[in-house]
């Protein structure tokens, strides 16, 4: 078990932020943590990699009380958070260079790392001239030196480009594959189905949903319609009535496709909460 | 503490110091006022006040805002809470950037006592009363840059602070009142101890400056329990 969350409460001068979450990741697993602006999603994450205490109830880390992370597993986790900092004024390799030095990993890795999120070339560059997409990878590069074991990642796609955001998912999935155990926090729908094995809908501090993203969306898919697509119209027809309806046209060469109609995890959000995410 | 630790935040705060404009200019401003004072004054007896002048200016300003501008930075830019995950002490990391400004300093009062007419022992003399004022400045700075939130906020508590205790000897100079005060903070007597460096040692001036580096201490001891180094 890399992560356990028990009864966890935060409160913030009388205002309670996280109610009562509970929550269990396993080794290897990739989960995503969807909420809207204010949802409480970095409070968790802060909680989780010990820069806040909970209110109540306890989480671990590595079956660590995450109030006091010792040095042992901070060795095994990486962090990449809101506005995680780098300095300015040196360049790529030089900031990877100081923590390569803290870590005591050898400089080989540096190279390995930039190659990896495809910064190769920028090693000598000052990172005031990077990119925000840029500088989001060798915050990544920086947070997976080391090999962690566990990934903890802040809206690590938030305000780039899709293009970008691309390139940080194939980094933090090929990372997964590897055996990395991913926690994830975003306001971005898609990008939750696309990579993650479990997802939770954190709404006011409260867990209103859990599951994996393709479950999530087929139980709150209440019409059961599928949307059968022809060269020259499209028509909605209730999943009961497909075989019938298929078995009626007389021409099956004209069907272009076949697309069922669960709602997205946006459309689930909406109809559990009534608002949107972003 | 652990050595490669002390070095890696030592290896960034050496870098960053030939980058950061704003401290290499803190750096230099002073002893190439001084220089160039040197050069242009043709009187012989203000001349020689030129060193001890800008030395004590440089010592009460200089250690003590980089100390606390470095450390603000890295708050407000988030790099402190990256190097807190990867488990660096509050202490490798002021002893860290501390050795390399120290270092620094040190390069410029060299220079400062190598601008005092003079035999080498006065030379040598010039260099450990700086090197005195050296420690206060920069524990009062570590200070500031623990209570402070961000650059802004520093740069409001830094800039009155250094004033005072850089501008203070020059003041007293006119003000009888004001010396009364100034007697006690660590710049004033730097500032005695150079003028009168032909002189032996003053044991109660010594003495002050300590008391002063001590007080900052219990300080820092205070606000460092209290606060460390959290953002
Ligand atoms: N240090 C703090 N003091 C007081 N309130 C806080 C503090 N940190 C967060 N909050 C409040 O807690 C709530 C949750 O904040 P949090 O940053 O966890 O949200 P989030 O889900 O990460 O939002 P976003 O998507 O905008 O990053 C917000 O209402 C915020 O105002
Ligand atoms: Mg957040």
């Amino acid at each position: 078990m890399s992560i356990n969350i028990k009864e966890v409460e935060k409160e913030f001068n009388h205002k309670r932020v996280l109610d009562k979450i509970n929550l269990n990741i396993v080794d290897g697993e990739f989960f995503g943590l969807l909420g809207p602006s204010g949802a409480g999603k970095t409070t968790l994450i802060k909680i989780l990699t010990g820069q806040l205490n909970p209110t109540s109830g306890c989480a671990e880390v590595f079956g660590c009380n995450s109030s006091g992370l010792t040095d042992q597993i901070y060795r095994n986790i990486g962090i990449v958070y809101e506005k995680s900092g780098l300095y300015d004024r040196l360049s790529c390799g030089d900031n990877l260079y100081i923590f390569a030095r803290i870590y005591g990993i050898q400089k080989q890795r540096i190279y390995e790392v930039l190659n990896k999120v495809g910064l190769s070339d920028s090693i000598n560059k000052p990172v005031q001239k990077l990119s925000t997409g840029m500088k989001q990878r060798l915050i990544i590069a920086r947070a997976i030196m080391h090999k962690p074991k566990l990934l903890f990642l802040d809206e690590p796609t938030s305000g780039l480009d899709p293009v970008s955001a691309n390139s940080i998912h194939n980094i933090i999935s090929e990372m997964n594959k590897n055996g990395t155990t991913v926690f994830m926090t975003t306001h971005n729908m898609s990008e939750a189905s696309k990579l993650c094995d479990n997802i939770a809908l954190l709404d006011g501090g409260k867990i209103i949903e859990y599951g994996t993203p393709d479950n999530i969306c087929f139980k709150y898919n209440k019409n059961k319609q599928v949307k059968v697509i022809f060269k020259n119209k499209t028509e909605i027809i209730s999943l009961e009535n497909l075989s019938e309806y298929l078995s009626k046209q007389k021409d099956k060469s004209h069907i272009e496709a076949i697309h069922s109609l669960e709602p997205n995890l946006e459309d689930v959000f909406i109809q559990l909460t009534g608002k949107r995410l972003v | 503490m652990k050595l490669n630790v002390f070095s890696a935040i030592a290896y960034k705060q050496f870098k960053d110091i030939f980058k950061n404009k704003t401290i290499l200019l803190q750096f230099l401003l002073f002893p190439l006022i001084a220089i160039l004072m040197l050069v242009v004054v043709p009187d012989e007896e203000i001349k020689s006040s030129i060193p001890i002048m800008f030395s004590t200016i440089f010592i009460g300003m200089t250690p003590l805002s980089c100390m606390a501008s470095i450390i603000a930075e890295e708050k407000e830019k988030n790099t402190l809470t990256a190097l807190k995950f990867a488990f660096v002490k509050s202490v490798e990391y002021l002893l860290g950037i501390g050795s390399v400004i120290f270092l620094a300093c040190l390069v410029i009062i060299l220079i400062f006592s190598l601008m005092t007419n003079g035999e080498i022992l006065v030379k040598v003399k010039f260099f450990i009363v700086l090197l005195l004022g050296l420690i206060p400045s920069m524990i009062l700075g570590s200070v500031l840059g623990i209570l402070s939130k961000n650059q802004m906020s520093v740069a409001s508590i830094v800039s009155p602070i250094s004033l005072i205790v850089s501008l203070l000897p020059l003041f007293s100079t006119f003000n009888e009142n004001i010396r009364m005060i100034s007697r006690f903070i660590y710049t004033q007597q730097i500032n005695d101890l150079l003028n009168n460096i032909n002189n032996k040692f003053e044991i109660e001036k010594v003495l002050i400056i300590m008391g002063n580096a001590f007080i900052f201490l219990i300080l820092f001891a205070v606000v460092y329990k209290k606060k460390g180094l959290k953002v």
